[in-house]
């Protein structure tokens, strides 16, 4: 198997001219960054006097440290409990404040302490307030605790007495819908179309159309190599796809765009849906065919994700798809920023996507470019 | 030059090519034919490596297909039957992708298009061509790296009768320097004017393999038509004169006096076609 890069920029340039001519897939890509840009004026946190008080029980080094990490752009503060006035167990804050509480661990009667408790504290109805101030404090803690900080923390009104704690994961996953609908679910949908837009729709519909004309099979006839071929679309439509992901990110969570982790699952997500839709192009003859079943791939994610909610057997059929492990990492990873080394479901993701490779290499070999 | 031996290509129970045989000399004309669904196309799919044989052997320039197909592609250009360009580019673009591919300098595709008479219309996009300057286009593409092997399938097809003579004289001189031209089509007139030899396939199999001047030669009917009148009627009369009866029926409607006309009937390479492959018309 040899890859040629003279080869690979003059099938990759072709494949830019191709889709300069081809306005709707441009105007599409335009679209969605247009959503994002949407989104993103729709959802901004409306400039207020809001602040932001970090009220810790206990001192420590960690105490420390998150005040040499503080944000030039928001304001927040770092106070001990002593100095805010009481209201019964509350404290009690300014005007257009929110606040993070940080109680000290409790020490149980066989002397095991249990996690640092922390407690998002809102004023009013809307917990996104605190978004602001979170995208500071999870990173600084990270930086401090190492992965995973030993946390229980809570979200809850200004006010409202203490509820039984839980761990960051088993907030995320006993979310209400509402509270889910944030920027971050915005964002991990905005970029799942895209990579599904960029790299199997768009594959399908240039590749079928290949296929159908017969321009596949002249450009095999050539000295260029299948494998050449195969390269030259994986880097145009990853090009695309990663070029339209970083438009999306910089819009909604620019923060994001700086996490290596987001990036290898966004790659690997984008090369799954290049398998897929290159095993499309080659088991369809016709471009209307391919594009038909394109689109029942789609739906079909769906109604499986949500038959999964309904009959556990599906929960068996997800754990074939590579969207069953991308989709919460991504959405992981825009919450809170997680390593590698303690991403859960990389490794699963990571193997179905070179399943899928394999399978899509196979195939477009055997069938594909004929 | 290309070296077919006992080739067999089935789908499923249908066997397309069944048992061909056959070589090709360095330089020829290679005129191979067939009615519809003879087996042309998919022995063609086989020779350009795209199709796998079922069983049988193929070598081109010595290296065997589908094999060693990587070895072979610089040196061989394939013309199809149904154009395959790409319809957002232009003509020209169009055959400086395919240069670019095979490493050919830029001033080859400005010489191809004037040789093909296309150079007035290489900036227009593709889509805006007729059926015949797409043709042209597609020889252009496949000429461009100078191919020591060239198979066309229906070369001529859709051509107005200036461009076909253009491409029957391109053809002519490729060969003549030395390329080897394997070409599939139903015009028997050209193939007579322009093959050196020809294979005839019929229902997969090889049915003849000569020049087209043999062939008539060999199969050649020397058929008269009769026109006489008897009892105040007229008479119409085909009558072979390899047949010693019907020569001395001839003669005798000739020596009665009563003939108002004969005319000898032509026999060309197309008749030969026909009687070979069962399609005389009755």
């Amino acid at each position: 198997m040899k890859i040629r890069p003279r080869m690979i920029r003059i099938l990759l340039l072709r494949e830019c001219r191709r889709l300069w001519k081809n306005p709707s897939a441009v105007m599409l890509v335009g679209l969605l960054i247009a959503i994002s840009l949407l989104v993103a004026t729709g959802g901004a946190e409306p400039k207020s006097e809001m602040r932001c008080w970090v009220v810790y029980w206990q001192d420590s080094d960690w105490i420390d440290q998150l005040k040499t990490r503080l944000p030039e752009r928001e304001e927040i503060h770092i106070e001990p409990a002593s100095r805010f006035p009481r209201a019964g167990e509350h404290l009690v804050y300014p005007k257009n404040s929110c606040a993070i509480e940080i109680r000290p661990p409790r020490v149980d009667s066989d002397a095991e302490a249990t996690p640092v408790r922390i407690t998002y504290r809102y004023p009013g109805k809307d917990p996104n307030v605190l978004m602001p101030y979170l995208r500071w404090f999870w990173p600084a803690s990270i930086h401090y605790f190492g992965d995973a900080p030993p946390f229980l923390q809570q979200t809850l009104p200004i006010g409202v007495p203490l509820r039984r704690a839980v761990t960051p994961l088993e907030n995320l996953q006993d979310s209400s819908v509402a509270d889910l609908v944030t920027t971050e679910i915005t964002a991990t949908a905005l970029l799942f179309v895209v990579q599904f837009f960029t790299c199997c729709h768009l594959l399908v519909s240039l590749t079928s159309q290949d296929r159908e004309r017969g321009t596949l099979t002249a450009l095999a006839l050539t000295p260029v190599s299948i494998a050449e071929i195969l390269t030259a679309r994986c880097l145009f439509h990853l090009t695309i796809s990663l070029g339209a992901s970083s438009a999306v990110l910089a819009i909604l969570q620019p923060s994001a765009l700086a996490q290596p982790l987001l990036w290898i699952v966004l790659v690997l997500t984008s090369l799954g849906m290049m398998a897929i839709g290159t095993t499309i192009a080659t088991l369809c003859r016709t471009q209307t065919t391919a594009g038909l079943l394109t689109l029942s791939y789609m739906l079909g994610v769906g109604v499986v994700f949500y038959l999964s909610t309904q009959f556990p057997a599906f929960d068996w059929v997800k754990l074939g798809m590579f969207e069953r492990y991308s989709l919460p990492l991504v959405y992981l990873n825009l919450k809170l920023p997680l390593s590698i080394t303690r991403a859960p479901g990389l490794i699963p993701l990571l193997l179905l996507i070179m399943t899928w490779l394999t399978v899509a290499a196979i195939l477009f070999r055997r069938y594909g470019w004929r | 030059m290309i070296k077919i031996d006992q080739l067999v290509v089935r789908y499923g129970d249908f066997t397309a090519v069944d048992g061909l045989s056959l070589s090709v000399r360095p330089g020829e004309l290679f005129g191979f034919l067939g009615p519809n669904g003879a087996g042309k196309s998919t022995t063609m799919k086989v020779l350009i490596g795209i199709l796998r044989p079922s069983s049988g052997t193929v070598e081109i320039a010595g290296y065997r297909i589908p094999e060693q197909l990587g070895k072979i592609k610089p040196i061989f250009g394939y013309v199809p039957d149904t154009e395959n360009h790409i319809e957002e580019f232009t003509g020209r673009q169009n055959l400086e992708l395919f240069a670019d591919l095979y490493s050919v300098s830029r001033h080859v595709v400005d010489e191809m298009l004037l040789r093909l008479e296309l150079d007035e219309a290489a900036d227009v996009l593709v889509r805006g061509y007729s059926k015949g300057m797409r043709k042209k286009l597609l020889l252009a593409r496949e000429l461009l790296h100078s191919p020591k092997i060239l198979y066309l399938d229906e070369p001529t097809a859709n051509l107005d009768s200036h461009s076909t003579e253009l491409v029957r004289r391109m053809l002519r001189s490729l060969t003549q320097s030395g390329v080897t031209v394997f070409v599939t089509t139903h015009n028997m007139e050209e193939v007579e004017e322009i093959c050196d030899r020809v294979a005839i396939l019929s229902h997969g199999k090889l049915i003849e393999c000569d020049t087209p001047g043999s062939f008539v030669a060999r199969y050649a009917e020397h058929k008269v038509v009769v026109r006489y009148e008897k009892d105040q009627q007229s008479f119409r009369e085909t009558l072979n004169l390899a047949e010693e009866s019907e020569r001395t029926r001839l003669a005798e409607l000739v020596q009665r006096g009563n003939c108002s006309g004969i005319q000898s009937r032509d026999f060309n390479f197309d008749d030969v076609f026909r009687k070979l492959t069962g399609q005389e018309f009755t």
